[in-house]
């Protein structure tokens, strides 16, 4: 017979509520911190870096670009040069321009003038800066040149590693592709911390203080458009460009995207874009698309101009034009 | 000059026209100085063998903003002795901005010496074939479509400039109007900025753009491209799911001794 009383919680001993250290529990206690441990190393690892020199106390807490004040700009633009001479064997000359009233960038290239020579590509990377392995290195350059087959625009039969003797070769075109600034970007909206935005003359900029590196812009970019540093940008002294822009061409650190913003530094001077300079058969064409003489809105007017992935609906600023 | 307080009257007349004439004849000396130096000049520029090379001559460019009719812009060669040329093709050593062609201007070279079209063609009687009789003119081939005349162009009693569809004269300033003769689409595209290349400043208010002439690009005897070498590819993914042979018109494998990607020895191919 059952002498207890309707349930009852018994008493608990000392030993049930303090289990005993037997192996068992002091090994899964010891991995368990192990692994806390490690995670907490990791979080501090800027603080760690903050000890070394390798960042200052201002980087860390840096605001993001649109809440600084114009004097704590300055400093960090000068800060950023004496670090690009230390780092890097040049001291640039780090400015800010702002986006011009009125001014709306726009690009366009006239697919039967391409080529297919390259030299936007190898300009692109002496101008913005990117890392390089070898002076021919164009791995990280923002332009990518497709060679296409003709017949159709079929962006997976194209080829961007070709290297014939001589270019254009009879079957084939040629399609640059780089930024295209949309002005419904997907890579702006999916930002967790919009260190990437539209600007209002048209460029979609990152300011790279700011991103985190989780490349979720890369994913987003239907154009394939945006570069990570997944190590220390390696540029040597001699390809240091230095007539830099904090938006655009500065030297990156490490783990932030990159992309091309039409050469911000040039084209907010009035300059035209790097690799619109070198095109030998003037295939590119760039410029305010709300001025109604400049050559673009000329182009948007008279030529047959079409965008790429129209159906993912991000309204580019780079269009392709055709003669005839 | 010191001149005795002492001295007489007489003397001091002789003094003062020693002065004067003293300071005449330095006078005069620089003058004839000046003048010699003046004629040599002038000597030098005419006589070529004094001046520098022709090919290496450089032009100040005629930078075209707003109206392109102005005339033609021609950037110089790509060297590091520039001196009046526009701002715009002065900035960025890092970028090669060099115009697809050099032009060779009218006046003939031979022997470094310079002459004028019209000195040898004042005495010979101009002819629609082109089958040159004589041994001038040989390497040029005209090979223009269906453009295959001489005369089409060149302006039958001033071989200094071209011929218009009335016969009138086109000067070399204005050779784009030659062109445009027949290819009016193209020039109009030309003029509005869009075919050929524009260097410079996009906004025409903070700077000058300048934009290349017919000629810079298009070689007028043989105005079709040659097909140029392309620039290095980008680096071939290490660890890449297929082998670089399924890109069909890449020849980075067909390299031996060594491809564009790095991989040396001529059957390593695609192997990481």
């Amino acid at each position: 017979m059952k002498e207890q009383t309707p349930h009852q919680e018994p008493e608990r001993g000392a030993e049930e509520a303090f289990p005993p250290l037997n192996r068992r529990t002091f090994l899964k206690g010891a991995a368990v911190s192990m692994v806390g441990l490690a995670g907490v190393v990791a979080a501090l690892r800027p603080l760690l870096e903050l000890e070394k020199g390798g960042i200052t106390l201002d980087a860390l807490l840096q605001k993001h670009y649109s809440r600084l004040k114009p004097d704590e700009l300055y400093r960090i633009m000068r800060n950023l040069e004496e670090e690009c001479e230390r780092q890097y064997g040049v001291k640039p000359a780090i400015q800010d321009a702002q986006a011009l009233d009125g001014v709306e960038f726009a690009y366009a290239l006239n697919i039967g003038r391409c080529v297919g020579c390259r030299k936007c590509a190898h300009a692109c990377m002496a101008e913005n800066n990117q890392s390089r392995e070898s002076d021919d290195d164009i791995n990280m350059s923002y332009i990518r040149v497709l060679e296409m087959r003709k017949g159709s625009i079929n962006l997976e039969s194209s080829n961007h590693y070709y290297n014939p003797a001589t270019v254009p070769q009879e079957d084939k075109f040629y399609m640059p592709v780089q930024c295209h600034q949309c002005r419904e970007s997907p890579c702006t909206q999916v930002c967790p911390v919009k260190a990437t935005w539209r600007e209002p003359d048209g460029g979609v900029t990152i300011d790279y203080n700011w991103c985190i590196g989780c490349r979720y812009c890369m994913a987003a970019c239907p154009y394939d458009a945006r570069r990570f540093n997944y190590k220390k940008p390696k540029v040597p002294a001699h390809a240091v460009n230095p007539n830099q822009g904090y938006l655009s061409n500065r030297i990156r650190p490490k783990g932030v995207v990159e992309k091309c913003t039409f050469c911000l530094h040039r084209t907010r001077e009035g300059k035209y874009p790097a690799c619109l300079e070198v095109c030998p058969t003037g295939a590119r064409v760039f410029g305010n698309l709300l001025d109604p003489e400049s050559e673009i809105s000329y182009i948007l007017k008279n030529k047959r101009v079409y965008i790429l992935k129209e159906d993912v609906g991000t309204r580019p600023r780079f269009y392709y034009f055709f003669d005839k | 000059m010191c001149v005795s307080v002492t001295g007489s009257y007489d003397g001091q007349v002789r003094g003062d026209a020693a002065k004067v004439s003293i300071r005449l004849a330095v006078v005069s000396a620089l003058a004839v100085g000046l003048i010699g130096v003046g004629v040599a000049g002038d000597r030098a520029a005419d006589n070529p063998v004094l001046e520098p090379s022709a090919k290496s001559r450089t032009v100040t460019p005629q930078i075209v903003s707003g109206s392109v009719s102005e005339g033609l812009a021609l950037p110089k060669e790509h060297s590091a002795f520039r001196s009046e040329e526009s701002r715009s093709v002065q900035e960025d050593p890092h970028l090669n901005k060099i115009p697809p062609r050099e032009i060779r201007h009218l006046e003939l070279f031979r022997l470094r010496w310079k002459y004028n079209c019209m000195e040898c063609h004042k005495l010979i009687e101009s002819e629609w074939h082109f089958e040159r009789p004589l041994a001038e003119h040989q390497e040029i081939r005209l090979n223009h479509g269906n453009n295959r005349f001489c005369l089409n162009c060149h302006h039958p009693k001033n071989r200094q400039a071209y011929v218009d569809d009335d016969g009138s004269e086109i000067q070399e300033s204005e050779v784009v109007l030659l062109c445009a003769r027949c290819h009016g689409p193209t020039h109009r595209d030309w003029k509005a900025g869009v075919h050929g290349r524009r260097n410079g400043y996009w906004d025409v208010r903070r700077g000058e753009r300048s934009q290349l002439g017919c000629i810079q690009c298009h070689d007028p005897h043989e105005p079709k491209f040659k097909a140029i070498p392309p620039l290095a590819p980008p680096r071939y993914p290490e660890r890449a799911a297929h082998s670089p042979e399924l890109n069909e018109s890449t020849e980075i494998t067909r390299n031996v001794g060594g491809d564009s990607i790095g991989h040396v020895g001529s059957e390593s191919r695609g192997k990481p």
